[in-house]
């Protein structure tokens, strides 16, 4: 079966060494694989080198088989994406974001059908002729989401898809990625800071730290012997980055304290 | 050419959304109706003295706005649809539909060049219209057309040219600022130093007055279209490359 993503020896740079190092990763359909990790570990250089927003310095992306810098239309026809914020116009109401992303995607008579699909698979059609420079957070995630879902796509990636989002929202995306895998065999990208929302909606995870993944395993795996993916987490950062900074300059606070 | 087709509807569909595009067209129109309306009363309180020829407005007007309100439009919207995009995030969702970067920044590029030849074609209807009202013929309509067209190709190096200096330039503001510097300092260059004019693509914005009234010299046309084309070539690859590399 060809992997829905393939990510081999891929390497991307800023200045002052920040981004990700010979990151391999790869993603079977039918895989929820969550990117964990703190802020500036990698996750959003990892989904945007996927998504094509910016170009690895070394190593080799595929989408179902096709080379995103070769084949780049191919590769991306059944990817739906939401990195970072959504980018949305705000000028434009919530069908015509839709509409316009629907448009490279199928015919123009099912355009509209297609659109009010995924703003009800959101709960957002009563808004569908509303600005959405005016929606909420919450409101943008979501449409957020309801474009990467455009055309029910085959290989999904959801940066921080719970940012801005209430409980509910929260649950509704959780449900909508188990569906899509389950029932669907779609693949699903997802990355988080959020070790317990990984731990609901993955079937794997990816443990990322200073650009480089230091685990990836099955949930099964990371949350053997009653462990949560937290104390999973925990334990192969603090056994990656074993010096200890002080939180009082000078003191090491061991046993200070206690005289 | 299906996706091209959708990436261009979309870019164009982004422009019409925007409000002041309209208002802008609603000011070309209302400059055409004020200039008429000086030159019947210039012409009526010198009991015909003063009078331009038929047709001296269709003409008359091609020049100012060839010159400077269709660049300015050329640059507005090269910015809505390149810096600004890039600076508040939304051309990521350009970037992220299966379109490549080549057809999309061709298609940002068609977009602009389409507007501003709406803007043209609107300016040759307003002012023919205005014309026959007062007397001017149909046949001088058809001379004033082949002027219009000719101003086509010079418009499409300037909308390439916009685009590079959106590849070149962080931020809207400043890319509409340098836009206009670049431009306006390539048209005084060329109006001063005349050995220079030929080389500089803005030479030729208006370079129907160089047929008016005499059938078009295609062979000494052939030059001066290649000249033209090779900036066209240029600037479309140095902006594409620029754009290809950039991370969003």
């Amino acid at each position: 079966m060809t992997p829905a993503l393939e990510m081999t020896r891929m390497t991307k740079l800023y200045s002052g060494g920040r981004g990700v190092r010979n990151v391999s990763l790869s993603l079977m359909p039918g895989d929820v694989c969550g990117l964990l990790g703190p802020s500036g570990s990698g996750k959003t250089t990892i989904m945007k080198v996927a998504a094509g927003l910016i170009r690895a310095d070394d190593g080799e992306v595929r989408i179902f088989g096709a080379d995103i810098l070769r084949n780049y239309e191919a590769a991306y026809e059944k990817v739906g994406c939401l990195i970072e914020a959504p980018a949305l116009y705000g000028h434009l109401s919530a069908l015509k974001n839709l509409r316009l992303a629907a448009l490279t995607r199928m015919p123009r008579a099912e355009v509209d059908d297609e659109c009010m699909r995924v703003l009800r698979l959101v709960h957002l059609e009563r808004y569908s002729t509303d600005r959405t420079s005016r929606f909420s957070l919450g409101m943008r995630q979501r449409l957020g989401v309801a474009l990467a879902m455009l055309s029910g796509p085959e290989l999904l990636m959801l940066d921080e898809p719970a940012n801005g989002l209430d409980i509910e929202g929260m649950v509704e995306i959780r449900e909508i990625i188990r569906e899509l895998a389950e029932k669907y065999r779609r693949a699903v990208l997802v990355s988080s800071h959020l070790a317990s929302e990984l731990e609901k909606t993955c079937t794997r995870v990816v443990v990322l730290h200073d650009g480089e993944i230091l685990a990836d395993v099955s949930m099964e795996e990371a949350l053997s012997g009653g462990a949560s993916l937290e104390d999973f987490y925990l334990e192969h950062v603090r056994r990656h980055s074993s010096a200890h900074t002080p939180l009082i300059p000078g003191q090491d606070g061991r046993g200070e304290g206690a005289q | 050419m299906k996706r091209f087709n959708a990436a261009l509807r979309g870019e164009l569909i982004k422009l019409a959304a925007r409000k002041k595009y309209i208002i802008f067209l609603l000011i070309e129109v209302l400059i055409c109706a004020f200039s008429m309306l000086v030159q019947a009363l210039l012409s009526r309180f010198s009991d015909g003295f003063i009078r331009t020829g038929t047709f001296g407005l269709t003409f008359g007007l091609l020049g100012f706005f060839i010159r400077f309100f269709i660049p300015l439009i050329v640059f507005m919207a090269m910015c809505d649809l390149f810096s600004s995009e890039a600076h508040d995030g939304s051309l990521r969702a350009s970037l992220l539909r299966p379109v490549s970067r080549f057809k999309l920044y061709l298609a940002k590029c068609t977009a602009v060049f389409i507007t501003a030849t709406l803007y043209l074609a609107a300016l040759f209807a307003v002012t023919v219209t205005l014309e026959l009202f007062t007397g001017g013929s149909l046949r001088t309509a058809w001379t004033g057309l082949w002027s219009y067209a000719l101003d086509v190709l010079p418009l499409a190096v300037l909308v390439l040219m916009a685009a590079l200096v959106c590849q070149l330039v962080p931020g809207p503001t400043l890319s509409m600022l340098v836009s206009i510097v670049v431009y306006m300092g390539l048209v005084i260059v060329g109006t001063f130093f005349s050995q220079l004019g030929g080389i500089l693509f803005t030479s030729y914005s208006s370079w129907h007055n160089l047929w008016i009234g005499a059938p078009l010299p295609f062979m000494a046309l052939l030059p001066k279209i290649a000249l033209l084309v090779g900036y066209s070539t240029v600037m479309l690859m140095g902006g594409y490359l620029l754009f290809d590399r950039k991370d969003f």
